[in-house]
């Protein structure tokens, strides 16, 4: 840390002599919800006619001229008291079940539907307990219960369930689905089978689920001994459990030759457990407030690796045979955040400070670099390699560190007149430097896919492409800055003006230091009485160092003694120099928001929002520009506290144009048109992609009955173009046909309309009927054709599900 | 880091000092006090409950009305009061909008006002970093989101039946987003916005609940915190470099489609850089793995990192 930093640092403490309280971003889950219940809100649900006074013939508004809800019915609770809500009741549908986007976080099984809610306050009306359950089907359902004492602590504790499915037809060909072993079916031999000997096991394999369900638990306890202290702690333990698709490749079939190669779509067992913890406390003594906290994760996987039997033949002719690939999946690893924010309010405005240290780290035993035996290559013997003794640690050994420091003041230079300025100082620290190196037998290198692709060992003096062997740490620094002026011309309307520069400092990135300057125009008003007018302009402009399109050179073999080209003493193209990665290349972004609230009646509104976003890399390869754009359109009307009625039209496009070449030749030559990447081999890719979401919704509230009807559609569809200068830019130049330039397109379609009438049979008792419309299509490229086996390639065979079902709910609901 | 930069961040931090003591100098007019300070008298909640009955019969089962049932202190006592401001000079003209403070639109209560209002209460924990916020800077009210008045939403004394819903007032456009192909399960009711977000101020753009995108994304998806042996730069540095935050028409919230993903950065010496048709689907006459399912994703399975020793290319 310089002595910039460090003196900014020295006197954000110095500014902060102490006294305050913390600022710990809450552990999820934020909301215990679910399908039917997503705001997890009360059951509670029959509205109150007289609205929320009895002096107003309309709803009132909040000061944006938002309308505000009409409240429930309120329960009478006395001390002593309890209010509860039991509603029980069944659902069923008539929908295919492998409908994987119906049923992805929910779990529509005709099952049983419960939800019950309790409360009581205690005698002295102090404390309280409350019980809140909810569950659709099995997986999709939460708890809470929670007591304590107002104002004095509360204890509560938490239980949710969230189930996330990926197919529901997937192909089972392996056996051991769910463990870190993944056997090839009976008949079947590692590394040596023909194509109707897999088609043959495919046709007899079953097809199933995959999914993860997490499981969540947790309790808090919040104790505030006064009303200038608050004592938190936060507890949750979530288990993530079940299956998903996960990817798998020995030698890549395009390099390979007819009958070669394989690319095996294999199955992740997720077996997470993660461990979250939060304390700390939070202050207010005068003007001076503080937050400090702990948090801390603990996150362990229970598969360590995931080992697959290899149903293709490798090599066809190669005497080696390549049974088995091994994944080191997600290691354990841990997480510890201690932060400390304060603020003093001043005379003529507020000081805030926050100073946040996080380190990561991860220290899980390493796997052998193969877990084959045998010989693949002369100069390559898999028993050199596939052994514990072949590593250069046993252990990961590896750590982040971040911390971030920031302060800011806000300050009133005159009563209309309000300065803000903040400096924002962020350092990501990669500690950790691993070399793939061999002792025991002396060699820097690694094992390509469990030897299924050339050769990665290093040897000096031998003509070779290099390859990289050691971890980079892409280690940053950020300095921001920014200034503000805020000022009021008339009441209720504000003009601000900021400008800030953020400074970033990149170790071993294309880009190694880069500013980026921007100025901020806002305007928010209330100031006309049928209106409320929120507006911002930004522009901002990103320029860096030269951009150098192979920083990792000392990570690569090309940098060690004895490294020889098939060029002399200059490796081959890494790649194409013109390339600019769009996350650290040059840019220039402008955006407009708008957001205008038309208070069109005293019950009514349309607020209308735009928004334009265009990013410019100006780059000649790589992404070109990206253009956002979105308008929607609300409308909202309560003409009386038992009547809404809303609708909303939103559209969204975005358009992008990216730029590459196909390397077809092979020199140290880096220019774009040159010998390695010729301008006879470029292209472009261009995507536009168009979505609209629309709906509408009433709900009516009379007497003996309640009808409730929400509609919602999603129309998504991208539109991917492409053009090349000459066929050579193609994947299989000659084998390719008349390629369009268009891909299909990928569309999705997604429609919800759900109905309810509740209807009142006494003043405790309601009768609910229920119904959802839920249909949906996807078309995707990626999955057009998609067969279980193509040549040497194994998938799940996941298809893409049209689907449309009814969902069809009653239940008895008691209030007491 | 650069010479600009020492002295920048050098030179502001003094500044900050200095403004520092000139904001601890007193002033007459201040912008944290209140414009149009109410007076008068408290006359107690019997009095405000023997008009406003209705409004009372839905305050008494809040959060507030149990806590000032047990005041622990004496501006808790003034139940009512201790929001509205002292009643006295509202009883002389109940239709004089000034002569009480109120938190809705037709309010002469300036937003400023209001709001202290409820820091008198709230002070500090997430609020601290709420002036400078952007939703402080477009003049939100508390009372935009939250109304104490009755209890809409299990918990918050939220405006409406929970924060999504609440949010979604104003930004429709995120909103939608969930309803797309791929998308965190928000409208399923399994995490609100402020999972991500903290709309009372936050030390990190657009106010994240988190020091960076990142670990705001680790919360949930803590397998992908590493650190790996073997890091990918663009994960390590943003997730949203690959990812959208709210949903997309492409699969695994991803910004765009497989493998131009990939092929946007990468354009190494090899296979990266091939331009894949509709001929390479599997549909086509020439399908390749490189484009189908999960295209790059197919071999490069660990994208986000790899613990492996032979991992480097994310193939283990």
């Amino acid at each position: 840390m310089n002595a910039g930093i460090f003196g900014f640092c020295f006197a954000g403490l110095l500014l902060a002599t102490f006294p305050s309280v913390v600022s710990a971003e809450e552990l999820p889950p934020s909301v215990l919800g679910n399908t039917l219940n997503p705001t997890g809100s009360g059951l509670t649900d029959r509205v109150d006619p007289r609205g929320m006074t009895l002096f107003k013939q309309r709803v009132s508004r909040s000061p944006a001229g938002i309308l505000y809800d009409t409240p429930r019915v309120p329960s009478i609770i006395a001390p002593g008291g309890w209010t509860g809500t039991v509603d029980i009741g069944v659902l069923t549908n008539d929908g295919p079940e492998e409908a994987t986007e119906f049923n992805e976080y929910t779990d529509w099984k005709r099952s049983a539907l419960v939800a019950f809610d309790f409360f009581r306050l205690s005698e002295d009306g102090r404390g309280y307990t409350e019980l809140s359950v909810g569950a659709v089907g099995r997986d999709d359902q939460y708890g809470s219960l929670e007591f304590g004492s107002y104002g004095s602590y509360v204890i509560n504790v938490v239980h949710a369930k969230t189930p996330h499915v990926f197919s529901q037809d997937a192909s089972a060909f392996f056996d051991g689905i769910g463990s870190e072993y993944l056997a090839l079916p009976p008949g079947l031999v590692p590394g040596a089978n023909s194509s109707d000997e897999i088609d043959l096991a495919l046709t007899v394999s079953d097809r199933g689920t995959l999914s993860i369900e997490r499981t969540l638990n947790g309790m808090s306890f919040k104790l505030t001994p006064n009303e200038d202290v608050t004592l938190f702690l936060d507890f949750t333990s979530e288990r993530q459990q079940g299956e998903r698709p996960f990817g798998g490749a020995f030698l890549p079939t395009f390099y390979a030759g007819s009958g070669s190669g394989g690319v095996v779509e294999t199955i992740e067992p997720v077996d997470y457990l993660t461990h979250s913890l939060s304390l700390g406390l939070s202050a207010v003594v005068g003007s001076y407030w503080l937050n400090f906290s702990y948090n801390g994760s603990l996150f362990e996987n229970k598969k360590d690796s995931l080992t697959w039997e290899n149903p293709f033949t490798n090599r066809v002719g190669d005497p080696f045979t390549l049974e088995r690939g091994r994944f080191a999946l997600y290691p354990d690893n841990q997480s510890h955040n201690l932060k400390l924010d304060f603020a003093r309010s001043l005379p003529r405005g507020q000081f805030t400070t926050t100073i946040s240290w996080t380190s990561m780290t991860q220290d899980e035993d390493l796997l052998p670099p193969t877990i084959n035996t045998g010989q693949p290559r002369p100069n390559l013997d898999l028993d050199d390699w596939n052994t514990l003794d072949a590593l250069p640690r046993k252990r990961a050994d590896a750590e982040v560190q971040n911390m971030l420091v920031q302060s800011s003041l806000n300050m009133v230079l005159a009563p209309r007149l309000t300065f803000r300025a903040k400096l924002r100082y962020q350092d990501e620290d990669i500690r950790t430097d691993y070399t793939a190196f061999n002792p025991s037998i002396q060699q820097i290198g690694y094992v390509a896919v469990d030897g299924g692709f050339g050769n990665r060992s290093f040897e000096p003096g031998v003509n070779s492409s290099p390859f990289q062997f050691r971890s980079i740490p892409f280690d940053r620094k950020t300095l921001e800055m920014t200034a503000a002026i805020d000022y009021r011309p008339w009441r209720k309307t504000n003009l601000g003006v900021e400008i800030a520069r953020e400074e970033v400092d990149r170790e071993n990135r294309e880009v190694s230091s880069s500013d980026d300057d921007l100025i901020r125009l806002t305007l928010s008003s209330r100031r006309l009485s049928w209106a409320t007018v929120n507006l911002s302009y930004e522009y901002s402009q990103r320029d860096g160092d030269d951009y150098d399109p192979y920083p990792y050179a000392r990570f690569f073999t090309a940098s060690l003694p004895g490294y020889q080209s098939p060029f002399g003493t200059t490796p081959p193209a890494f790649t194409l120099d013109a390339m600019r990665k769009f996350d650290v290349a040059d840019r220039e972004v402008a955006k407009l928001k708008a957001r205008v609230r038309f208070l069109v009646r005293d019950d009514m509104d349309i607020s209308v929002q735009l928004q334009r976003e265009h990013t410019d890399f100006e780059a000649d390869y790589g992404v070109d520009y990206n253009d956002r754009d979105t308008f929607s359109v609300d409308f909202n009307f309560q003409p009386s506290p038992t009547t809404n009625l809303y609708a909303f039209w939103s559209w969204f496009n975005r358009a992008s144009e990216m730029a590459n070449i196909r390397d077809t030749g092979f020199s140290p030559d880096l220019s774009a048109g040159g010998s390695t990447y010729p301008l006879d081999s470029a292209w472009r890719e261009s995507t536009d992609e168009r979505s609209y979401a629309y709906g509408f919704g009433l709900s009516l509230h009379l007497t003996r009955w309640q009808f409730s009807s929400n509609l919602s559609v999603s129309d998504s569809s991208t539109q991917m173009d492409y053009s090349f200068a000459s066929s050579n830019a193609l994947a299989a130049p000659g084998a390719s046909g008349n390629p369009s330039g268009r891909f299909p397109d990928i569309e999705h379609r997604n429609l919800q309309w759900t109905t309810e009438i509740d209807w009142y049979l006494t003043s405790k008792l309601t009768l609910r009927f229920f119904h959802r419309l839920d249909a949906g299509e996807l078309d995707d490229w990626h999955f057009d054709g998609l067969q279980e086996r193509i040549g040497n390639q194994l998938y799940l065979g996941i298809d893409l599900d049209d689907y449309e079902v009814n969902t069809f709910g009653v239940s008895v609901r008691y209030t007491h | 880091m650069s010479v600009w930069m020492r002295r920048g961040s050098g030179a502001l931090g003094i500044f900050l000092v200095l403004a520092y003591a000139i904001a601890c100098t007193p002033t007459r007019e201040l912008v944290t006090k209140s414009q149009t300070q109410i007076t008068g008298d408290y006359l107690g909640e019997q009095i405000c409950m023997s008009c406003h009955q209705a409004e009372s019969s839905h305050w008494v089962h809040t959060l507030h009305a149990r806590i000032f049932r047990n005041p622990r202190n004496e501006l808790e006592a003034k139940s009512c009061e201790a929001c509205h401001g002292p009643g006295s000079r509202h009883l002389v003209d109940v239709n004089d909008r000034s002569r009480i403070i109120a938190f809705t639109r037709q309010s002469q209560t300036p937003i400023m006002q209001q709001n202290n209002q409820c820091t008198t209460c709230h002070a500090g924990k997430t609020h601290l970093y709420w002036l400078g916020s952007s939703h402080q800077l477009n003049d939100l009210a508390c009372s935009d989101c939250h109304n104490p008045m009755a209890e809409f939403s299990a918990s918050g004394l939220l405006r409406t039946a929970g924060v999504s819903k609440t949010c979604s007032s104003c930004h429709r456009q995120e909103f939608n987003e969930f309803r797309k192909r791929s998308h965190m399960p928000l409208i399923e009711g399994k995490v609100s916005c402020i999972d991500c977000h903290s709309p009372h101020g936050s030390v990190t753009s657009p106010l994240l609940a988190g020091d960076s995108v990142n670990q705001v994304c680790f919360k949930c998806h803590a397998e992908k915190r590493g650190p790996f042996i073997w890091e990918h730069a663009p994960v390590r540095d943003n997730c949203l470099n690959c990812h959208e935050p709210h949903g997309s028409n492409h699969d695994q919230l991803l910004t765009t489609a497989r493998p131009f993903l990939y092929q946007q950065c990468h354009t190494n010496r090899g296979h990266p850089n091939d331009l894949l048709t509709e001929a390479n689907l599997g549909s086509g006459t020439r399908p390749d793995p490189r484009i189908l399912n999960r295209s790059c994703q197919n071999c490069h399975a660990q994208i986000h990192g790899s613990n492996h020793p032979s991992g480097v290319r994310f193939h283990r």
